[in-house]
């Protein structure tokens, strides 16, 4: 019970262990800060690495890919635990947008599968009214209404396929098309004739004669205008596109790409994009319009045996993965169209030297069936990846042995931890390290303790040597100053976690405070402590003046209480506190800890792990307790009748 | 009840420093009889802090043993039984009063009776402890002052919370070193008074003192010089 009473007295009579206190506090707080936002980040990489990834990936070592491909989906879309399987081809491609040359890696994938699998869809950004907002700004809102329908760049994302009229409207061979159509169909002249009257010469009435208009299309000179024109009429009335006799327009390959493949597009200081700029009002966005790809296609021996392939091809939407790295590099088209393009579609080849000489008929005929690089395999919920990978692996090995051609193609199953194994290893890395110097700094804590209480154990000798005198134990003088180091522990640890929690969930507050405000948060900050300060002193002096006690714990106290107070204030006030004086300086300056603009996610991780949290606590609070017994120690082995004697 | 309270045999007591041996006391036999005021008169450096160390178990001898209640030597008692041997037995009273700065008046008096007392035992006993502190205070004339600490009272005031300290646990015998050795004459006389009531109330005492007019207000004096005792 002594312990207790002159604990609770060292307490609030002395400074020193206050600030050991506050030492503890900042190290558990800088620690709980560290772990928390590097396993946040981790924590985001993995779930977006998964994500985007998909749970198992069986993949070909080669180029060339591996046949057959739809019986190894069949067999994995069958096996327990699988939800889906869908096979994927990947390629490198020189992408031309703009007059932008970049390498870009072309993934070929069927869009519906593929979205159950990594969410693909969520990812898409643009909506046909982008669009039609952005690039026909000038027409009014009903037209504008009808071109985002018909451009409805949404589910142009999701099926990988451009609509008709983004067709036509983007390539000269669509509108060549509707150009001979309108020449051959009278119908067809009919309908289109007051639209067309009303660009051409201003007028709706249908005065613009059939004559008139079909010179006009005739026209070879005027071939740009004309597709031009032509292209204005569907704008401004694509109703004209169920009109009978319009030319009917295959789904076409369209391409959706990553945000910043674009590099036009650029994330504000919040990290968002726009489809049209706020501040240089230009269009970002390149959905709508179309980029070429370059492609290189390999033989099914692996041979570089084709000329490069250059293919003009719609841009559907843009999707933001989350994954600056994935959105920097990646495109997807349709499965079929890549495999077109490379080579890897089932092709049939007859053999000239074994066919009839004089007929040209009867050849061997040899088929290569298509071909694709990877089957990603989406887990079902709950399910164990690597267990599920073994499982995948012995249904790849008994489909290697069934088919002979694919014996070769090494194939090798991997799980997407494997897959980014690099990545996430960096970071994991990181983060051990970060964890493990933060953890050496804290020695910093302890040796800080140690040393305050070395001193506690120098001033206080002589009331060991009492204590000793009137019947304490040395370890009840030992147990003093452990539990001591504990009280002085669990304090400066309870303020810490206090702290770090609330910096951890305020971190993006801090940093936009930073960033915008930076003037106004240093003058509000700094005006609550001094505040806070000048009522401590002011009670200080009023109550010693009055002769009434006022210990320093009380003052520490009174003056943590009227920082809470002002603190919550300034917290919850900040975003009203407005400080005219302080605009320009708020402008000028700025921190930004964490710039969206460079980094790959967008906000700071500001989760606190709990578990976490409890270790890093009962780290703080041993390492006060081990901090306080080598004093401790000290003391219990004084010498009672020399610590009495001890000046 | 024996009429003996502490019976020393041939104590010795030897320091060692710097490679020196100090001989400070040679072979002292002392005997304290119960309810009796003894005074232990002596120069300063004579060893007579020494033998009340001894004597109130804060230090061991090099040889001899202190006898108490003619039952053991307090020297064969190991750790925790010392510990409880100077907390209930023995009483001590310094000359420079050796109180807690951070306790008030009243807790410096109580922690006596918290030392005795495990944390869950101190509860049952907290308030009888209470009364009895209070009672101690308004007994050497502080009823006013309990919740005073140290540095708002005079010396002697400080002693007198040092004595009630010492009277907490209700020892056998009160050991004080040189009581009044910080002390004016008026301040001086009155500890010493609070010594004569307290003797009168059959408390057993003993007094080491370089006075010899303090020495003459026990019952019995001797005298300790060069390491032994002179004459009873």
């Amino acid at each position: 019970m002594y312990k207790l009473l002159l604990i609770s007295k060292y307490l609030r009579r002395k400074l020193a262990p206050l600030f050991a206190a506050v030492s503890v506090s900042f190290c558990t707080a800088m620690v709980i800060i560290v772990v928390s936002v590097m396993g946040g980040f981790l924590g985001l990489m993995r779930t977006t690495a998964k994500t985007l990834t998909g749970d198992v990936i069986v993949q070909s070592q080669f180029t060339t890919g591996f046949p057959h491909y739809d019986d190894l989906t069949e067999r994995l879309d069958n096996l327990e635990g699988v939800e889906l399987a869908t096979p994927v081809v990947e390629a490198f491609g020189l992408m031309r947008l703009s007059n932008n040359d970049q390498v870009v890696q072309v993934r070929g994938i069927r869009p519906g599968e593929m979205s159950r699998i990594i969410g693909y869809e969520g990812s898409l950004l643009w909506t046909g009214q982008d669009y039609a907002d952005a690039h026909y700004g000038d027409l009014d809102v009903a037209t504008r209404g009808k071109i985002a329908e018909r451009f409805d760049l949404m589910l142009a994302g999701k099926t990988l396929t451009q609509p008709a009229l983004m067709q036509v409207l983007l390539s000269d061979v669509a509108a060549n098309r509707l150009r001979s159509a309108l020449q051959e169909d009278a119908g067809l002249r009919d309908a289109f004739r007051p639209t067309l009257g009303a660009l051409l010469l201003g007028d709706r009435e249908g005065r613009l004669s059939d004559e008139l208009l079909r010179t006009w299309l005739a026209e070879p000179e005027a071939e740009e205008l004309v597709l031009l024109r032509l292209r204005g009429t569907l704008l401004l009335d694509p109703g004209l596109l169920d009109t009978p006799g319009f030319p009917a327009f295959d789904d076409a390959a369209a391409m959706v790409i990553g945000v910043a493949v674009n590099r036009y597009q650029r994330r504000d200081r919040e990290g968002q994009y726009h489809f049209v700029d706020p501040e240089t009002g230009y269009i970002n966005s390149a959905a709508g319009t179309r980029a070429s790809i370059t492609l290189v296609p390999f033989s099914p021996r692996g041979e570089l045996a084709f000329e490069p392939v250059r293919r003009e091809i719609g841009i559907a939407n843009e999707f933001k993965s989350g994954f600056y790295e994935t959105d920097q590099n990646v495109v997807y088209v349709p499965l079929g169209w890549l495999q077109e393009q490379l080579q890897m579609q089932r092709s049939e080849d007859i053999d000239a030297s074994t066919a009839d000489p004089f007929t040209g008929e009867g050849g061997t005929v040899s088929i290569t069936p298509a071909r694709v690089h990877q089957i990603v395999v989406k887990a079902e919920p709950g399910q164990d990846t690597d267990e599920l990978a073994a499982r995948v692996r012995r249904v790849v090995e008994a489909f290697s042995e069934d088919h002979d051609d694919v014996s070769s193609m090494a194939l090798t199953t991997i799980t997407w931890e494997q897959k980014h194994g690099a990545l996430l290893g960096a970071v994991q890395n990181e983060k051990g390290l970060v964890t493990f110097l933060f953890a050496i700094i804290s020695i910093v804590a302890i040796v800080m303790v140690a040393t305050t209480f070395y001193m506690i154990v120098l001033e206080k000798t002589r009331d060991i040597g009492v204590l000793r005198a009137i019947g304490a134990p040395a370890t009840g003088v030992l147990g003093l100053f452990l539990t001591y180091g504990l009280a002085i522990g669990v304090l400066g640890t309870g303020l810490g976690v206090w702290f770090g929690w609330a910096v951890v969930t305020n971190l993006n507050h801090i940093q936009d405070a930073l960033a915008n405000r930076m003037a106004t948060l240093v003058a509000v900050v700094a005006m609550a402590f001094f505040a806070a300060l000048a009522v401590t002193v002011a009670v200080a002096v009023l109550r010693r003046r009055r002769q009434r006690e006022f210990s320093i714990g009380a003052g520490v106290l009174l003056f943590f209480a009227v920082c809470v107070l002002l603190f919550t204030g300034v917290y919850y006030g900040f975003p009203s506190i407005d400080i005219p004086a302080l605009a320009s300086t708020d402008a000028r300056i700025g921190w930004r800890m964490w710039d969206p603009q460079t980094y790959y996610f967008e906000r700071i991780p500001d989760q606190v792990e709990w578990s976490e949290v409890l270790w890093i606590a009962v780290g703080a609070v041993v390492s006060s307790v081990v901090g306080a017994a080598i004093p401790a120690i000290i003391a219990a082995t004084l010498n009672p009748i020399e610590a009495l004697r001890y000046e | 009840m024996s009429e003996t309270i502490l019976h020393a045999t041939n104590l010795r007591r030897t320091f060692s420093e710097a490679g020196r041996e100090l001989h400070v006391l040679r072979g002292v036999d002392l005997t304290v009889r119960r309810g009796e005021w003894l005074s232990i008169l002596g120069r300063s450096g004579s060893g007579k802090s020494t033998l009340l160390h001894l004597i109130g178990g804060l230090d061991r001898p090099t040889s001899g043993r202190v006898v108490f209640n003619d039952e053991t030597d307090i020297f064969t008692l190991r750790g925790a039984k010392l510990d409880r041997y100077r907390n209930a037995h023995v009483g001590l009273v310094f000359q420079q009063y050796h109180l807690m700065p951070e306790l008030n008046a009243l807790e410096n008096v109580l922690i006596g009776a918290m030392l005795g007392r495990g944390l869950l035992a101190w509860p049952g006993h907290r308030r009888q402890a209470r009364e009895r502190a209070e009672q101690l205070l308004a007994r050497v004339g502080l009823s006013e002052r309990l919740t005073h600490r140290p540095n708002k009272l005079s010396g002697g005031e400080r002693q007198r919370v040092a004595i009630a300290r010492a009277l907490i646990n209700r020892p056998q015998v009160l050991l004080a070193d040189e009581p009044t050795g910080n002390l004016d004459i008026d301040t001086s006389a009155s500890i010493m008074e609070l010594f004569h009531d307290l003797h009168r109330e059959g408390q057993t005492l003993v007094m080491v003192t370089h006075d010899h007019a303090v020495a003459k207000t026990g019952d019995r004096t001797v005298t300790l010089s060069k390491g032994k005792l002179a004459g009873d």
